[in-house]
């Protein structure tokens, strides 16, 4: 482009401005960018809902600190976890707090009241997270999803993509393994620990190839493997719902959204990239299953959002990787799924188990999760 | 134990007696002759520099009009004199966000301030709708110097009404050249009007296919949200449960403005909301003009609930008709802000919700508190 377009863009841009700027079809208003008297001076108009004029104390706001110690007592003294469980209402007014029906169903609160429970305490204590989030559910801590939906949408979202998807997959190639490779390979990529490898990749898609049958439509090259075509349909995914909270500042995948986002086993929600000076090298080795097709059922996310927390605030990290594993196994799950039902790729259906196994151990590896339950 | 003296007609609250240790110091109250102190949880992490709010472009539905005509800008000494004083108040500051407008317009002074915040130890962020991008040699010395000053992270913004002023060929350059230099960058397109792919173009470009398979460029959609009636039809899924969330914004961000205002939030609807507008930055008071807003509780509902589900519980049956159409959690907070009758219902039924919602606050506060310190 040479300076003329430049310049004529800028004419252009120059003379239209003003016809916007003047029309009527404002819907909000003239906002104070062009006009700055706009909200100016006008503090009798504004909409102020003034604290003092609730009939509380002046002083209301004070207190934070009394509740500070209410949760510090309530998650590690068993004496007063004990009494908010049995009655949370009246413990949150012995603090001068609201202890109403309305308040005891946020989602804080309950999460609160839930971890009070000596069921849920124990559970934690013994690692017994099945049972944890059973008793989540049914607190309304943690919302009871359809299974079916995720899956769905994920088809959905990748039919209506898959021309797309197609072109940028390569050509067919055909290898198969002996049974003792094959485990050789399983047990390989199942060592817990750190980043995927590009041979880790290669592994996952030799067992796929062989122990699991399946055969990837038009693909040969390694980056066009299960794994590749999964994270092409991330993408996809990911533009399929738009954000309602998008913002001038403009977002974070992962920050603003509240997406959890795993970039090379670090989330990036709860851990922010260490900054010392230089770029930071994004998502270097990309995780193929990192929350992102989650965002097709929002009542997920705010399940695992609420999981981290709660990982958080019992310091269990063991329930923040088991959550991690949770997100990836249901994620590979749909999208093998999807991608066998829309013929992308070809797995007997006996055979799934195996080729879903093997897509969440690299996953795991790749977001440096453990695969086992060990920590 | 926070101290708090509230004028009653504004609601201004003012705080003071710090006692609680686990809290940060919030600098420059020097009227009151002394530190405040709000909780970690409440104080801010981001702060918005809204460089200018001239554009390179004039998108029909920009939110702030802007345009190659529109003036009003920050300059370069008082942008680094605005994040000085934020990091000085808000110790909790992380990341400095440079958006407009067009932000790159200001070019060395941008880089400048990039420097700057390296320098303190801020993350940063430039919003750009990558003009400087028109060639693969304009993008490329560009991205270097952002390199060179420590840029964090690029986001592009692009769709149908910004490709009417930047070509995608300017995308791909400045988003690719950006990661070339080790920059990551998201690019956000709007939603789509029906038939076209943008985002296949982007995805399918030789340049950032390899970039994108690699995670060093990103891509999502945002919600479109309309400014006037000559709006197009456009393809959008809006999951309305999320809507329904408190807003992290409030409370959680803090903006300066081209006119060198202070504004509670970076929704797209600040400068249509004169309510969001804290007041006008004196060089020492952004502590006060940010605890202000504690004193109002319409903020700490916000931040609760969210304008959504205000607008919900206050209006009852009548909310439906309020919200129809809303597609964006800044158009929620337009409609309750703009719409008389949801004004009148707050101003009248406000005190009812006040034990709950203040109850809410407090204990997420505090939980949030914990968080960070654990």
């Amino acid at each position: 482009m040479d300076k003329g377009w430049k310049r004529r863009k800028f004419i252009k841009a120059s003379l239209v401005a003003p016809i916007a700027t003047g029309s009527a079809g404002r819907l909000y208003g003239s906002p104070a960018s062009i006009d700055p008297s706009a909200g100016a001076g006008r503090d009798t108009e504004r909409l102020i809902l003034p604290l003092a004029n609730a009939g509380l104390p002046a002083t209301e706001l004070n207190g934070l600190s009394k509740v500070s110690a209410l949760i510090e007592g309530v998650l590690t003294d068993s004496a007063e976890a004990g009494a908010f469980a049995a009655s949370p209402g009246s413990y949150l007014a012995s603090y001068g707090l609201d202890g109403s029906d309305r308040t005891l169903a946020d989602t804080t609160i309950s999460m609160l009241v839930a971890l009070a429970d000596a069921d849920v305490q124990e559970s934690l204590r013994v690692g017994d997270y099945e049972r944890m989030f059973q008793y989540m559910m049914a607190a309304g801590v943690l919302e009871r999803r359809d299974p079916s939906l995720l899956q769905a949408r994920v088809q959905a979202a990748i039919e209506s993509n898959v021309r797309q998807i197609k072109g940028m997959m390569g050509a067919s190639g055909d290898v198969t393994l002996t049974g003792v490779k094959r485990s050789q390979l399983l047990s390989v990529l199942q060592e817990g620990g750190f980043v995927a490898t590009e041979d880790d990749l290669a592994i996952a898609a030799e067992y796929l190839r062989t122990a699991g049958d399946v055969t990837i439509a038009a693909c040969s090259a390694m980056a066009a493997c299960v794994v590749g075509i999964a994270l092409l349909a991330a993408l996809y995914v990911s533009i399929t719902i738009a954000f309602t909270v998008s913002i001038l500042a403009a977002i974070s995948i992962s920050v603003s959204a509240g997406v959890v986002v795993i970039v090379s086993g670090r989330k990036s929600s709860m851990d922010p990239v260490p900054f010392n000076g230089e770029p930071v090298p994004y998502g270097v080795e990309p995780v193929p299953f990192n929350g992102q097709f989650m965002r097709l059922d929002p009542a997920a996310i705010r399940n695992i959002q609420r999981t981290f927390q709660m990982a958080a605030i019992s310091n269990d990290q063991r329930l923040e990787m088991y959550a991690t594993r949770e997100i990836i196994r249901e994620e590979a799950t749909a999208v093998l799924w999807s991608l066998s039902n829309l013929r992308l790729i070809q797995v007997p259906a006996e055979h799934m188990p195996l080729a879903i196994e093997a897509i969440s151990s690299y996953a795991c590896k790749a977001a440096g999760v453990r695969y086992d339950n060990a920590y | 134990m926070w101290g708090a003296e509230t004028d009653r007609n504004s609601g201004k609250l003012s705080l003071r007696s710090p006692s609680e240790t686990s809290s940060r110091r919030i600098r420059g109250s020097h009227h009151l002759g002394q530190e405040m102190v709000v909780p970690r949880s409440c104080s801010p992490h981001t702060l918005t520099i809204l460089c200018t709010y001239q554009c390179t472009a004039a998108c029909r539905q920009c939110c702030f009009e802007s345009s190659p005509s529109v003036t009003g800008r920050l300059s370069k000494g008082i942008i680094l004199a605005r994040i000085a004083e934020a990091k000085a108040a808000f110790p909790d500051l992380t990341l400095v966000v440079f958006s407009g407008g067009e932000a790159m317009m200001l070019k060395e002074d941008l880089y400048a301030a990039i420097r700057y915040c390296s320098d303190e130890g801020l993350l940063s962020r430039v919003v750009s709708n990558d003009y400087w991008g028109k060639s693969p040699r304009t993008a490329r010395i560009a991205a270097e110097k952002l390199r060179k000053a420590g840029l964090s992270e690029l986001n592009i913004s692009t769709g149908a009404d910004h490709l009417e002023w930047v070509p995608l060929d300017s995308v791909v350059n400045a988003a690719s050249s950006a990661a070339e230099c080790g920059i990551f960058s998201l690019i956000t397109v709007e939603s789509e009007c029906s038939g076209a792919r943008i985002v296949d173009q982007l995805v399918t470009s030789e340049r950032l296919s390899p970039l994108i398979k690699q995670g060093r460029v990103s891509l999502q959609s945002n919600s479109w949200m309309p400014f006037n009636d000559r709006a197009d039809d456009r393809r959008q899924s809006i999951e309305v449960a999320e809507m329904r969330r408190g807003c992290a914004q409030v409370l959680g961000a803090v903006v300066v403005t081209p006119h060198d205002n202070l504004s509670a939030c970076c929704g797209l609807a600040l400068e249509h909301i004169p309510e969001l507008r804290l007041g006008r930055c004196d060089g020492s008071n952004m502590g006060d003009l940010y605890l202000n807003q504690l004193g109002d509780f319409l903020k700490l509902w916000l931040r609760v609930d969210g304008p959504y589900s205000i607008i919900e519980r206050v209006m009852g049956e009548a909310a439906e008709e309020h919200l129809v159409g809303a597609v964006h959690v800044c158009d929620a907070c337009l409609r309750l802000h703009k719409i008389p009758e949801i004004r009148q219902a707050l101003a009248r039924r406000y005190r009812e919700f006040v034990p709950e919602v203040l109850t809410r606050f407090k204990v997420d506060a505090a939980m949030r508190e914990r968080l960070m310190s654990t």
